[in-house]
């Protein structure tokens, strides 16, 4: 079977190692989501698989194509990667310049370029702020406006960073909506999260990562019975009891914190 | 976004009737010919002839000329410059506390020339960029055959500007609400002192990600803008500029020296 996605031992280090004996794969219209703590190297890992890092060692293999840097353009053109900060995306004058951006550089004529980008605004419901400059931009809208840039080249495969990070309700609705229509149309989907909630309702499996290490990779449904997992996407039984205790035990523990607001 | 620099449009707009390369390349051609000619009255003339034409294309001379006097610094500086450097004719003497300095009639025709010829040349050109949007002026540069490599660098500088001034907006903002203001004087300039080696900082990581952004679609470092070639109507800008010139070499010179 051929995989989206395909990642062998790979290994990758800044200053120090970042991701450790990495090996998993997302096969083709398979929804993975990675999770692991701030710093545990998901966005990295995402980095190497568009080749924006080079691998310290090991291989990505992207739809059966080797990523190398001869290859890295027509990679590009089928792994569509969101960037977890849309502001860092966005970079033309206007919206509809940014989103037409990709098109124009995968040589299409003027009057495909202008197909794809309304196909992509409407997708994500902005046709209306076209003529918008980026930086006017409230965070949910330059977040979508970031997805419609992606759209618009059309990727088969799709990298979400924190794709829902700081968005109101109606915004993840609008993007989980987004992303579901590309779903049906045979897209892959890699996507980081820190929720439960999407763990649990919006993937085929996970991927946890911990200090650059592979802990878990399989089955989104048993992942959620592993402690490791838990422990990752949050212990909110252990937090609530923890706020209730401060909440209800006397003050005089926080001795640092509070001191000088001691009459 | 790049409004501070350039007057250029923004958005989608409807094509006027040159193309962008031609109505460049003329822009830059009425310059050399305004800085051809030698009659003050004559660049005064030639500068009305811009304003008329500016306002049948209807271009925007709110943000033209606003941008234009940011240059005021430069012109005054000519002006004022020439007429106690060049000439020999002494019109006049100004005392100034380190001794008379002489005032040459020779230079203050020169100061006004120049600043006449740099005020003209500025709204012409300046007036022109108005009728395009960044795209425009780089499919004209591409159009002119400008090197790649110098287009691209064009392209990330006028991203990397805002981005700069962005940061910066936030980091003062950020400042502030941590009471910059209230400081002594000797703080507030430790504060500000370190907070331009952050800002430099900062915008270079965030100019990083923005260009991984940009690689990610394509860009390589030349600009994706297919070059908008020329247009059947540019012969009409061509002969509008031989008027021009006609104007700046022959009718002007006729009419103002009657
Ligand atoms: N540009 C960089 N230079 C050096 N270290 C980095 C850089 N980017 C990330 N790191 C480090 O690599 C590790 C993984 O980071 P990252 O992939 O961003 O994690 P995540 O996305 O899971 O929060 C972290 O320890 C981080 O500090
Ligand atoms: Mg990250």
């Amino acid at each position: 079977m051929t995989c989206a996605i395909d990642i062998i031992d790979l290994n990758f280090r800044y200053d120090s190692f970042a991701l450790r004996d990495i090996t998993t794969q997302l096969h083709i219209g398979e929804q993975k989501a990675v999770v692991g703590l701030n710093g545990s190297g998901k966005t990295t890992l995402f980095k190497l698989i568009v080749g924006l890092l080079r691998p310290l060692s090991g291989e990505v293999y992207v739809l059966d194509r080797r990523v190398t840097p001869e290859d890295l353009w027509e990679i590009r053109q089928q792994v569509g990667f969101l960037f977890q900060n849309p502001e860092d995306q966005l970079f033309a004058p206007t919206v509809w310049e940014d989103v037409a951006f990709g098109p124009q550089n995968m040589g299409l004529s003027n009057e495909e370029v202008e197909d794809r980008v309304v196909e992509a605004l409407s997708t994500v419901d902005l046709l209306d702020l076209a003529d918008r400059p980026v930086n006017q931009l409230s965070h949910g809208q330059a977040k979508r406006v970031a997805l419609a840039g992606v759209i618009a080249m059309r990727p088969k495969v799709l990298l979400l960073d924190e794709p829902f990070a700081g968005l109101d309700f109606p915004m993840v609705e609008a993007v989980v909506d987004t992303i579901e229509r590309l779903r049906r149309r045979g897209v892959s989907v890699l996507y980081t999260t820190h929720s439960r909630f999407f763990l649990e309702n919006w993937a085929d499996s996970v991927l946890v990562l911990e200090s650059g290490r592979v802990v878990y990779d399989g089955p989104a449904d048993e992942a959620l019975r592993e402690p490791r997992v838990l422990g990752q996407v949050g212990d909110w039984g252990r937090l609530r009891e923890s706020i209730h205790r401060s909440r209800t035990v006397p003050l005089d523990i926080d001795a640092g914190l509070g001191a000088d607001m001691e009459p | 976004m790049a409004r501070f620099l350039l007057p250029l449009r923004e958005g989608r707009t409807e094509p006027g009737p040159f193309s962008p390369a031609a109505l460049f390349v003329s822009a830059v051609v009425a310059a050399v010919v305004v800085n051809l000619v030698t009659e003050p009255m004559v660049v005064l003339s030639l500068f009305f002839l811009v304003l008329i034409g500016g306002t049948v294309a209807r271009t925007r001379w709110r943000a033209v000329l606003g941008l234009a006097a940011r240059f005021e610094f430069v012109v005054l500086f000519w002006v004022l410059l020439e007429p106690i450097t060049y000439g020999q004719t002494v019109v006049g003497v100004i005392q100034t506390p380190w001794g008379p300095l002489p005032v040459y009639r020779e230079g203050i025709r020169m100061g006004i020339l120049l600043g006449l010829r740099m005020v003209t040349i500025l709204t012409t050109v300046l007036a022109a960029l108005s009728h395009m949007t960044l795209s425009d002026l780089i499919g004209a540069l591409q159009t002119i055959r400008l090197p790649g490599i110098i287009l691209g660098s064009l392209v990330i500088m006028m991203r990397y500007l805002p981005v700069f001034m962005e940061e910066r907006r936030r980091m003062e903002d950020a400042l502030a609400l941590r009471g910059l203001q209230t400081g002594s004087r000797r703080e507030r300039l430790r504060a500000l002192g370190s907070m331009v080696g952050t800002t430099i900082d900062r915008a270079f990581t965030r100019s990083e990600a923005v260009y991984d952004a940009m690689k990610l679609r394509g860009f390589s470092g030349c600009v994706p803008v297919t070059a908008a070639g020329l247009r059947r109507t540019d012969v009409l800008l061509l002969m509008l500029l031989g008027l021009f010139a006609l104007a700046a070499f022959y009718v002007f010179p006729a009419v103002v020296v009657l």
